[in-house]
């Protein structure tokens, strides 16, 4: 009887992943590449909740939660995902450690980081740390190189102040897709049915995941599997004097019966910054004047308002 | 101002919360705060808060042994393996009396592999697991190995058991219920959760924040010295504190042969922690140093 073949460890990637930008998609596309090559599991590792948020309270700044991390770790090819929980146990834990009881507890045959990761206490564990220890357990090491966009690297924190800032359409190109807020549909105060631009106001948890600047912005918001052209408020409503901050969708193409349990909306262009006017009637005006450009947007550039990168292989 | 605040955190308020307290309290520029391991809002009990130079010591602080008073419900899993989470998993409650119950507990004891609670961030978007792997992927929490120094019940009215746990930084409770819950043949979750001592800090000793006023914070400060006494000291001549001070290291006869160690001058204006490796010493972190 022919002795089954064994499949070789895993190729393991390290990381905290957060945003799956364009550098992570090339990590992570080199780890998979190397598995099918190995013919290996493609596995990864991450921490969870990202190291800034146990030593920051106040980090609600999170690009993308472990759960939609993981569904793009499988849209990468990634079969396996290890979840390391990051909290002050792993923090005090040191490099050499790290890597003995974590990374190689779980027998890779080669691993594959991003050239400037650094993990373990206080992040002293560097790329060399790695190598040194991964040679003496017997995997290889393999360093994937910063990319640059834009004229800069692709850095999680770069994408978040393009974010804060509006700045959507350089936040897009750096993820390699426009970013996404999901979340569950709450029924408003009506303000936008009277206004005529019904809204589906979006509950999306600002301490789970960043939300983008205050204004107004062209997205796409999908609903149940389909994509539709929208246009998007973010702020304090201020014409209305309103107090919390609201995350409001107007559909451009179609008028809803009922609103629907769930909504995502994907950020494209801003439009402008969000401002008092004088009456609802100029609010009114100014909407209108809002849904005709995003329309022109979604009617003339059509294409250039898809993913950027979504046809490009990387 | 330095020191340790040992406070008695209460039930629904975050570690943070705390903090957020001391910081009002001490005023317009309060010096660095922070704290040494946080406790879940659920819990309350022991919360030691470093205020100034203390908050270079947290890594110590944290490393110590923890004692809580533990309330374990028999009958269902959650998804945060505590009762703030949503029931998951439902069962009978075991049929078992103290005898059985503690033979259980047991088993607990020692040195354990632990899977740490899971990942609430995984059902906050409305991702479970089952459809995760339908795409193909699957999501394993990494294990950690934590020691139980002692698991002792203290009383047994089924669905609930009060146990009393000493164990090592790093061990949630919460999965010891999950997992004991299992053991048992049932399911069980976190619902209550007491920290009664942190290294050398108890709870009888605690203070309420509530309660918190300048002076009294002033007063309740222990000294950096005092508050690890787990670690060995070393009574330092002045002049070798200056070169640990310079970061060198020094020889020293009576040094321990190795592991951390507080050296200290007798003066007390020099505080340090430093690693003993054959005789010398090598300062690993300068907690203060006054001229």
């Amino acid at each position: 009887m022919p002795k089954p073949e064994r499949r070789p460890g895993p190729v393991l990637t390290l990381g905290g992943f957060d945003g799956v930008h364009l550098g992570h998609r090339q990590i992570i596309a080199r780890t998979r590449d190397l598995a099918r090559r190995a013919g290996a599991p493609a596995a990864l590792l991450t921490y969870e909740p990202l190291p800034a948020q146990l030593t920051h309270p106040d980090f609600t700044y999170v690009l993308t939660p472990l759960a939609e991390k993981v569904l793009l770790f499988a849209e990468l090819g990634i079969e396996t995902v290890h979840v390391v929980r990051f909290d002050d146990a792993l923090r005090l834990t040191g490099p050499e450690e790290f890597v003995d009881r974590e990374v190689l507890g779980l027998s890779p045959s080669a691993v594959v980081v991003g050239h400037d990761h650094r993990f373990g206490c206080r992040g002293e564990g560097d790329v060399e740390l790695l190598r040194r220890r991964l040679t003496a357990g017997g995997a290889r090491l393999e360093v994937v190189p910063e990319i640059e966009v834009a004229g800069g690297p692709v850095r999680s924190t770069r994408i978040r102040e393009r974010l804060l800032l509006g700045d959507v359409g350089r936040a897009a190109e750096l993820l390699g897709r426009p970013y996404r807020l999901e979340g569950q549909v709450a029924s408003g105060t009506g303000t936008g049915r009277r206004l005529g631009f019904p809204t589906l106001n979006l509950v999306v948890g600002e301490r789970e995941k960043l939300v983008p600047a205050d204004g107004v912005y062209a997205v796409r918001v999908e609903l149940d599997g389909r994509e539709h052209p929208g246009l998007l408020n973010i702020g304090h409503r201020p014409t209305f004097r309103g107090e919390r901050r609201t995350v409001e969708a107007h559909l451009l193409d179609v008028r809803l019966d009922r609103p629907p349990a769930r909504a995502a909306v994907l950020f494209l262009v801003r439009l402008r910054p969000e401002r008092k006017f004088p009456d609802p009637g100029a609010l009114a005006r100014q909407i209108a004047a809002d849904a005709d450009r995003a329309r022109g947007l979604f009617a003339g550039r059509g294409q250039t308002l898809d993913s950027p990168h979504a046809s490009k292989k990387i | 101002m330095r020191g340790i605040l040992n406070l008695a955190k209460p039930s629904g308020a975050s570690s943070y919360d705390v903090i957020r307290r001391v910081k009002r309290v001490l005023g317009p520029e309060p010096p660095a705060l922070g704290h040494a391991g946080t406790l879940d809002p659920l819990a309350s009990g022991v919360l030691l808060v470093l205020v100034g130079a203390a908050t270079r010591v947290s890594r110590f602080l944290m490393e110590s042994d923890k004692e809580y008073e533990a309330e374990v419900e028999f009958g269902a899993r959650t998804d945060t393996d505590d009762a703030t989470g949503a029931v998951v998993a439902e069962s009978a409650v075991p049929e078992l009396d103290r005898a059985g119950l503690e033979r259980l507990l047991a088993r607990f004891t020692g040195t354990i592999e632990q899977v740490p609670p899971a990942f609430s961030a995984l059902k906050q978007n409305g991702v479970p697991l089952y459809r995760l792997a339908r795409r193909g992927i699957r999501v394993q929490a990494r294990p950690r190995t934590v020691t139980v120094h002692r698991l002792e019940l203290i009383d047994w009215h089924p669905p609930r058991a009060r146990l009393r746990a000493q164990v090592s930084a790093g061990t949630y409770i919460r999965s010891l219920a999950r997992d004991i819950g299992r053991a048992a043949g049932s399911e069980a979750n976190l619902a209550g959760l007491v920290r009664t001592r942190s290294g050398a800090f108890r709870l009888v000793d605690a203070v309420e924040p509530a309660i918190l006023t300048p002076g009294l914070i002033a007063r309740s400060l222990v000294p950096v010295a005092d508050a690890l006494p787990g670690l060995p000291r070393i009574l330092l001549p002045g002049t070798d504190a200056g070169r640990l001070a310079r970061g060198q290291r020094i020889e020293l006869d009576g040094a321990p042969d190795s592991g951390f160690a507080l050296a200290i001058t007798d003066d007390r204006r020099f505080l340090a922690v430093v690693r003993a490796d054959h005789r010398t010493i090598r300062p690993v972190r300068i907690v203060y140093a006054e001229t």
